[in-house]
């Protein structure tokens, strides 16, 4: 099959890129589809025989990402979010005036296959809710003239103003804030590496591999109290030392950019804003463990991102951060990016490394865990964006001075976003243990429009949500957690009084069920029963035995299934049938008695 | 004297006592049937030769699934079974029986087979005029089971399953 | 007795000690303390997906997976407290949310281990209100069909088909609850048909095309006999109904197959119900085959021999045996033969050298063979020729299996790139044929070999000496001399080296045991040795003659030439084989008489007859290619037909009213095979392991001493390169397989290849 050069060029790169070919299908697959708007059969067939694989482990892998897609999309492929966070915001009405403007539905093309339309997971914009992205374009704070002006430019050949850099990450800082490691945020090319070093950047990096041993340098980074940003809240200098000093196999050292979890986009601009910072952070744990190859798996939207990534690499390279000898210190240091095709599931570690090696995103059977077995069957650390971002300044300014910022065992800062009905949402670097109250009330402009707080999800939609009499409470892994929530990712999600807490629940299950891999038989079935009784409960046909099933569902679900997915559609669940029951009840009825504000038209 | 007037007495309270039963019945329907001048008369729980239903397009129930033969104590029902195709379609399932048979001579009219039915395909009737001059008759075959009907040309797609 | 490194812990209160590595759910089996499973499946990689094996673990947070769990010492695991029952009620109640209730339409319905779980441990009613997710049900190939609603994706199907089978047909499509089986051809199946997916379902969502409908599992008697058709030997499981066989699986695991059946095994035994099975014995006449009564064929048939051997003695008559009738069947031919007319004009199609391997092992013949398990637990294999895949599927699936569960290495000699190569460490390309030259050149000839070929050779040859105890597996390709060459360089190697020869068909090895060859007794003892005619001319009352008898192409040659008279041919299709220009009424015989279940291209030339029963119409024993005795059971009958043994018996005793030898007094299979192990070297097997339905190994010795040769002509060994879908004669009558695309195009029956 011949290919278009540029494509060939790509194809060939990304052969030669990975210790294992097949590591290439999903970035070869999904750049196939950009060029061609879909991956045709031949396609299927040629990436085949280049990858020495069988047609069927192609067509397999390719029907587990919901990017990939075997039909024609039109020219401009157009995804609404209706997730959480735009949903709060009128991502609904928005994909019904893109229904009706366009007069395509979900998954549908135009007669002239200039538009087609696609109802999509969380995209990464919660902070700039409500969101579209159009091919690999973000839309923010959408309103329907914004909507209009976009499709409009769209018909005439244009190309409209792009949201970049994510909504909310650039803003007058709250006087709270205690900018680390957000600290180029809002600065003039703050991507490029000049002006990072300008302001200190490769210090971190410089110390660890001149001054320090590897030894030295996860004492630091256990010194700072620094936990993984991920979600899970494991301390990092703790996850590092557990990587063996010899091992026969290379190392890797793993970043999880695959950030999916609705509420939260807070990677997105680390890595658009501070990609150099990323960087200094995957030496330094490369430094630590004695790895000398670091991958960045990044999730298949964040498509300029990704670019943004490319160039700050290559420019580190030229300039010697990466590569041989770096700055002379003769430790070497290899890094790439990675494509995602779209699969929240792959955000989960194991699931990622199955994806990185180019199958569908099922998680591992643990033990073992990464750090002895992991991508590829070595031992790798993986460490999310935020978590890595946080290095450079550990090293630069010690762990001590990190761990003063935080609360005890909760070293530093965190980027928390804010998203749902409050005035300013956005993304506030803040130091560990800030009151969730004040961030609301204060940091945030306080609730939308005056009305009341309902609800506040503290930590992406996969946490237990707090009631507006829960949130004195300090954000903290382990404050949240005894308030018997967790604080996750850092998404906060703030509802207020005139939102249906079973349609929030009903909207949380949809993307749990359209999330999970399909692996174990508890969250597959679990996710898709939960959403189909959801589904009817909040359209007329609640009956009062559902009640007590969707918690007794929910509870069958959590700590039974395969990885953590499971435990994250249940828990939510759990709490808002246990807090809101009597929101269940009204129900009953047959009428939801909740006429969501329709907030496209309301805010402006 | 006061003997025989109570004899008298008595005689005639017994007789009265008699006839009243002999008068009281004499005026009862009847109870015997006219057999074999008029149809036998039975309660609907009564268990006589089966009949194997249709469903309302006229299609068998009997989707072949041996539930019945696994549960007849007797061992009487003998079935064969065969797939249904979009051409020739004899039930509303995947599969129908092609060979049904009961065996008369051994079969106990238990009902054990109507219980383990999961279509409801086999029901007991009321027939019970059973006795042949040759014991193979005893055999019946499925169509002699079966119920009288035309099956309605039905899309396969209308179907259960 | 207890390893001192083996674990003790406590499952369910009781202590159990298993060895280091086991996983709970095997000690927790071990113990009959049953943990349900639908995943996990030993053999295959874990998978730990289901969650029905979920257990309490002491100090453990939450439920675990028994499946992944490694026995610790001092571990506490409870199986049976509130948690776990709920647990298994949670995700039988998961599972059955979206299966369909069609049990009774269900082809699993009452073998099912969905059905047999709900009712132990799941709920009594449903609480799924919401719409079924349904999709149509997929007919893949004719073999195999899919329906997805009833599909619990345990995965073991896309498992064993990739691991065990190393076909990779089948995959996962879409994801989540959308998740479905995908076959590799978008929407059907192109693979090996094994069918091994359709048997390790535990639910019904693959079915089998051809027991389809037919019947449910309680009304059908389980016989549990041997496969028919290569000559691996596998254990088949016949279900029979009304004398009819529907189906053949080894679900029971019986047997050294264990689960394992290829396309032959599963779906190849429809041949028994055949319309153009023979029911009537056939007798020509008027240049016409006839029907005729038992009574007369035979009577005829023997008459008729008797007159030839009267008129042109003894050497005028031949005999054909099979490689597919039983040891006691060709036992009693031989005796035939041998004794009743004093011939040695005795053969049959040889697939593979087993006397020059007997002969060159001498005294270690029976250490220096391997079984087929211990195939499996060899370190290291070398595969010369053959493409087991293909022709023996059990040898492929145990050296795959060798290789995946206990990191064993491969090594391959081939002419051409067999589907093993992607397994092999080492692979060497010789030239078509040049395998032999390959065998001498290893073990220290001057042969002269292409450059390319003697390097990659020496590679091979340097890995193989930094092995320990290898096994040799090799095809017909290897005869005589290069047979001798191969046990000479094998005993260069380190530790002990043993053998495997590969033949072709179900009794192949029997044959050869039993003596069906002209220079050969049964059990390999030398025509020359007067001891061993004498031992056999004993039990066979009658002197036997040491004239050396012709071959089975000597015997053609002869007939053709007019020396030979009449032939008797049993289950074989020699013209066929042999490539006999069929017009020639096979020369000038006066008498051919045929055994065979169908009118094959010999029979169709023949003077009389005889309708046989099949393989898995008969009791008996055969002998698989390693040497391994079995049991076959009598499973379908068909009317009208006769065993060869019934028939060869009752045709002994019409040749003695002849005045041709003894009447064979061995009434069942049974007593045949008492006398087999009385008198055939290394027959002496235990009895009571072959009714329990074992493999007994033969331990044939080689009594000719060290140099004895038991060359065969040149021309004489061959592979008959039979296909998955190929078996002979037999295969052309298989009529499942061939309707498999994958068997190709459809043969006509002079197209097949022997019988």
């Amino acid at each position: 099959m011949n290919l278009p050069p540029q494509l060939e060029a790509k194809f060939q790169t990304l052969e030669n890129r990975y210790p294992v070919k097949r590591s290439a299908l999903i970035p070869m697959l999904l750049y196939a589809q950009d060029q061609l708007g879909y991956v045709s059969d031949d396609m299927i067939g040629e990436i085949a025989r280049r990858l020495g694989l069988n047609t069927l482990q192609v067509t397999e892998t390719m029907a587990y990402y919901s990017m990939l897609r075997r039909q024609r999309a039109g020219k401009y492929h157009v995804q609404v979010c209706t997730n959480v966070s735009c949903m709060l915001r009128g991502g609904n009405n928005l994909y019904e005036f893109v229904q009706k403007k366009l007069e395509i539905g979900h998954k549908q093309t135009t007669a002239d296959g200039v538009f087609s339309l696609e109802e999509v997971e969380c995209l990464g914009a919660c902070t700039g809710a409500p969101a579209m992205q159009v091919n690999y374009d973000f839309y923010e704070n959408l309103t329907t003239e914004r909507a209009t002006q976009i499709f409009e430019a769209l018909e005439a050949g244009r190309k409209p103003g792009t949201s970049a850099p994510i909504s909310g990450s650039v803003k007058p800082r709250h006087p709270a804030e205690v900018p680390v490691i957000s600290r180029l945020f809002g600065v003039k090319d703050s991507h490029k590496l000049d002006v990072y070093v300008a302001h200190d950047g490769y210090k971190g990096m410089e110390r660890a591999l001149k001054e320090l041993t590897p030894d030295q340098v996860i004492e630091e980074v256990k010194k700072s109290n620094l936990r993984g940003r991920g979600g899970a809240g494991f301390p990092t200098g703790m996850k590092w030392s557990f990587v063996p000093k010899e091992s026969a196999k290379p190392k890797y050292i793993l970043c999880n950019a695959d950030e999916s979890e609705p509420g939260t986009c807070k990677d997105r601009p680390l890595m658009e804003m501070m990609p150099h910072q990323l960087i200094e952070g995957i030496v330094i744990a490369g430094r630590a463990v004695g790895s000398h190859q670091g991958y960045i798996y990044i999730r298949g939207e964040y498509r300029y991102v990704l670019d943004i990534m490319d160039g700050a690499i290559a420019e580190a390279y030229k300039a010697g951060y990466l590569g041989r000898n770096i700055l002379g210190s003769g430790f070497d240091f290899d890094l790439v990016t990675h494509t995602g095709a779209g699969a929240y599931e792959c955000g989960e570690e194991s699931a990622l490394m199955e994806s990185l090696e180019g199958k569908r995103g099922y998680p591992r059977i643990r033990p073992p865990f990464p750090a002895v077995v992991g991508l590829y069957g070595s031992p790798t650390v993986i460490n999310n964006v935020e978590t890595l971002s946080s290095a450079p300044e550990i090293l630069r300014r010690g762990g001590e001075w990190y761990a003063g910022i935080g609360s005890p065992k909760n070293g530093g800062t965190r980027l928390f976003c804010i998203s749902g009905h409050v005035n300013k949402p956005g993304i506030y670097e803040l130091p560990m243990g800030f009151s969730l109250r004040q961030m609301i009330e204060d940091v945030a402009g306080g609730m939308l429009n005056g009305k009341k707080l309902k609800a506040v999800i503290p930590g992406g939609s996969s946490c237990p949500l707090l009631t507006a009499d829960e949130i004195d409470v300090a954000m903290d892994y382990d404050s949240v957690a005894k308030a018997g929530s967790m604080l996750g990712s850092g998404g906060l999600v703030v509802i207020d009084e005139d939102t249906c807490m079973v349609d929030l629940a009903r909207r949380i299950m949809h993307f749990y069920a359209h999330e999970s891999c399909g692996w174990c038989i508890p969250c597959r079935e679990g996710t898709g029963w939960l959403r189909k009784m959801l589904d009817r409960f909040h359209a007329g046909g609640a009956r009062a035995e559902d009640i007590p099933m969707v918690s007794e569902l929910a509870k069958n679900m959590l700590g039974k299934t395969f990885c953590p997915l499971g435990d994250a559609a249940a828990m939510p669940i759990i709490s808002i049938a246990k807090k809101w029951r009597h929101e269940f009840e009204q129900h009953l009825s047959g009428k939801c008695p909740y006429k969501p504000a329709d907030v496209l038209a309301a805010v402006r | 004297m006061s003997s025989i007037l109570r004899e008298a007495g008595e005689t005639f309270v017994t007789l009265a006592k008699g006839f009243s039963v002999t008068f009281s019945n004499m005026l009862r329907k009847t109870v015997t049937e006219n057999y074999p001048e008029e149809p036998v008369h039975f309660q609907d729980r009564y268990r006589g030769i089966h009949v194997l239903h249709r469903d309302e397009n006229g299609l068998e129930k009997c989707v072949g699934c041996f539930l019945c033969a696994a549960a007849c104590p007797a061992r009487c029902i003998y079935i064969e079974a065969a797939e249904n195709t979009d051409a020739q379609r004899i039930s509303a399932g995947e599969r129908y029986a092609r060979v049904y048979n009961i065996d008369y001579s051994r079969c106990i009219f238990c009902g054990y087979c109507v219980e383990a039915c999961p279509t409801d395909a086999i029901t007991h009737g009321h027939g019970f005029e059973l006795a042949p001059s040759d014991i193979n008759a005893l055999i019946y075959r499925k169509e002699k089971l079966l119920e009288k009907g035309t099956v309605r040309d039905v899309a396969s797609n209308q179907l259960f399953l | 007795m207890a390893d001192s490194k083996d674990v003790t812990l406590k499952i369910d209160d009781r202590d159990v000690t298993v060895p280091p590595g086991t996983l709970v759910i095997e000690a927790a089996r071990r113990m009959g303390i049953e943990v349900p499973s639908f995943c996990y499946y030993p053999g295959l990689s874990l998978q730990a997906a289901c969650r029905m094996c979920l257990v309490e673990v002491e100090r453990a947070p939450k439920l675990q997976t028994a499946c992944t769990l490694v026995a610790m010492p001092g571990m506490v695991v409870r199986t049976n407290t509130e948690q776990v029952h709920q647990a298994r009620k949670a995700m039988l109640e998961f599972l059955l949310a979206n299966h369909p209730l069609d049990c009774p339409v269900c082809d699993k319905g009452g073998e099912c281990e969905l059905q047999d779980m709900a009712f132990t441990y799941g709920a009594d009613k449903s609480r799924f209100a919401e719409e079924k997710r349904h999709r149509p049900e997929r007919k893949w190939s004719e073999a195999v069909y899919y329906d997805a609603p009833r599909c619990i994706l345990c995965f073991r199907c896309v498992r064993v088909c990739d691991e065990g089978m190393d076909v990779k047909a089948l995959g996962v499509g879409q994801r989540g609850s959308q998740s479905v089986i995908i076959p590799n051809g978008e929407d059907h199946l192109d693979c090996e048909e094994c069918g091994m997916c359709i048997d390790i379902c535990p639910v019904g969502a693959l079915t089998s095309g051809t027991y389809r409908y037919k019947t449910r599992p309680w009304e059908m008697k389980y016989v549990s006999t041997v496969c028919a058709h290569c000559s691996n030997g596998c254990k088949t499981t016949l279900s029979v109904r009304n004398n009819e066989i529907l189906r053949a699986n080894n679900r029971d695991l019986s047997g050294f197959n264990k689960e394992f059946l290829c396309v032959k095994g599963r779906f190849g035994f429809d041949f028994t119900s055949h319309p153009e099975r023979l029911k009537l014995p056939l007798v020509r006449r008027n240049g016409h085959l006839e029907p005729a009564s038992w009574e007369d064929a035979i009577a005829e048939a023997s008459r008729r021999l008797a007159e030839v051997h009267k008129a042109s003695g003894a050497d005028s008559i031949g005999f054909i045996g099979s490689n597919r009738t039983t040891n006691e069947e060709n036992y009693l031919l031989g005796r035939i033969a041998r004794a009743s007319i004093g011939t040695n004009n005795l053969d049959h199609h040889r697939t593979a050298d087993y006397p020059s391997l007997i002969a060159a092992l001498g005294e270690k013949a029976a250490a220096a063979t391997v079984t087929m398990t211990q195939l499996y637990e060899a370190d290291a294999v070398l595969l010369i020729g053959d493409d087991p895949t293909q022709q023996n599927p059990l040898v492929a699936w145990q050296i795959r299996a060798a290789i995946r569960h206990r990191g064993s290495r491969l090594y391959v000699i081939n002419a051409k790139s067999i589907k093993l190569r992607r397994k092999a460490r080492e692979f060497v390309e010789v030239s078509q044929g040049g395998e032999a030259a390959a065998v001498s050149w290893l073990s220290g000839s001057d042969e002269t070999l292409d450059p390319g070929v003697a390097e990659s050779l020496s590679a091979l040859k340097s890995a193989l000496e930094k092995e320990n105890n290898v096994v040799v597996v090799f095809g017909a390709e290897l005869t005589g001399a290069a047979v001798r060459d191969l046990v000479k360089f094998g005993a260069s190697l380190p530790g002990q080296t043993r053998y495997m020869a590969l033949g072709d068909y179900a009794n192949s090895r029997g044959a050869s045991d039993m003596g069906l060859l002209p220079h050969l007794l049964p059990g390999y003892a030398p025509l020359a040795d007067v001891k061993a005619r004498e031992k056999f001319g004993k039990v066979w009352g009658a002197k036997l003659t040491n004239k050396p008898g012709l071959d089975a192409r000597g015997m053609l040659a002869a007939a053709t030439s007019g020396k030979l008279r009449a032939l008797y041919v049993v289950g074989a299709n020699p013209v066929k084989t042999f490539g006999v220009n069929a017009n020639e009424r096979l020369g000038k015989l006066d008498l051919l008489i045929v055994h065979d279940l169908f009118l094959t291209e010999t029979a169709k030339l023949a003077d009389i007859v005889l309708p046989a029963a099949a393989a898995y119409e008969k009791d008996g024993s055969v002998t698989n290619t390693a040497g391994e005795v079995q049991l076959v059971r009598k499973g379908g009958d068909v009317m009208g037909t006769r065993s060869d043994f019934d028939i060869l018996r009752i045709f002994s005793h019409q040749l003695a009213e002849h005045g041709l030898g003894q009447a064979i007094r061995l009434r069942t299979p049974e007593a045949a095979f008492d006398e087999i192990r009385q008198s055939v070297a290394g027959y002496d097997l235990s009895m009571a392991a072959l009714l329990l339905g074992e493999a007994e190994r033969t331990s044939p010795i080689s009594t000719a001493g060290g140099q004895a040769k038991f060359d065969a002509p040149v021309g004489a060994i061959f592979s008959a390169h039979d296909t998955l879908f190929a078996s002979g004669s037999l295969g052309r009558y298989c009529t499942t397989i061939l309707s498999l695309p994958e068997a190709g195009p459809k043969t006509t029956p002079e197209a097949g290849a022997h019988s």
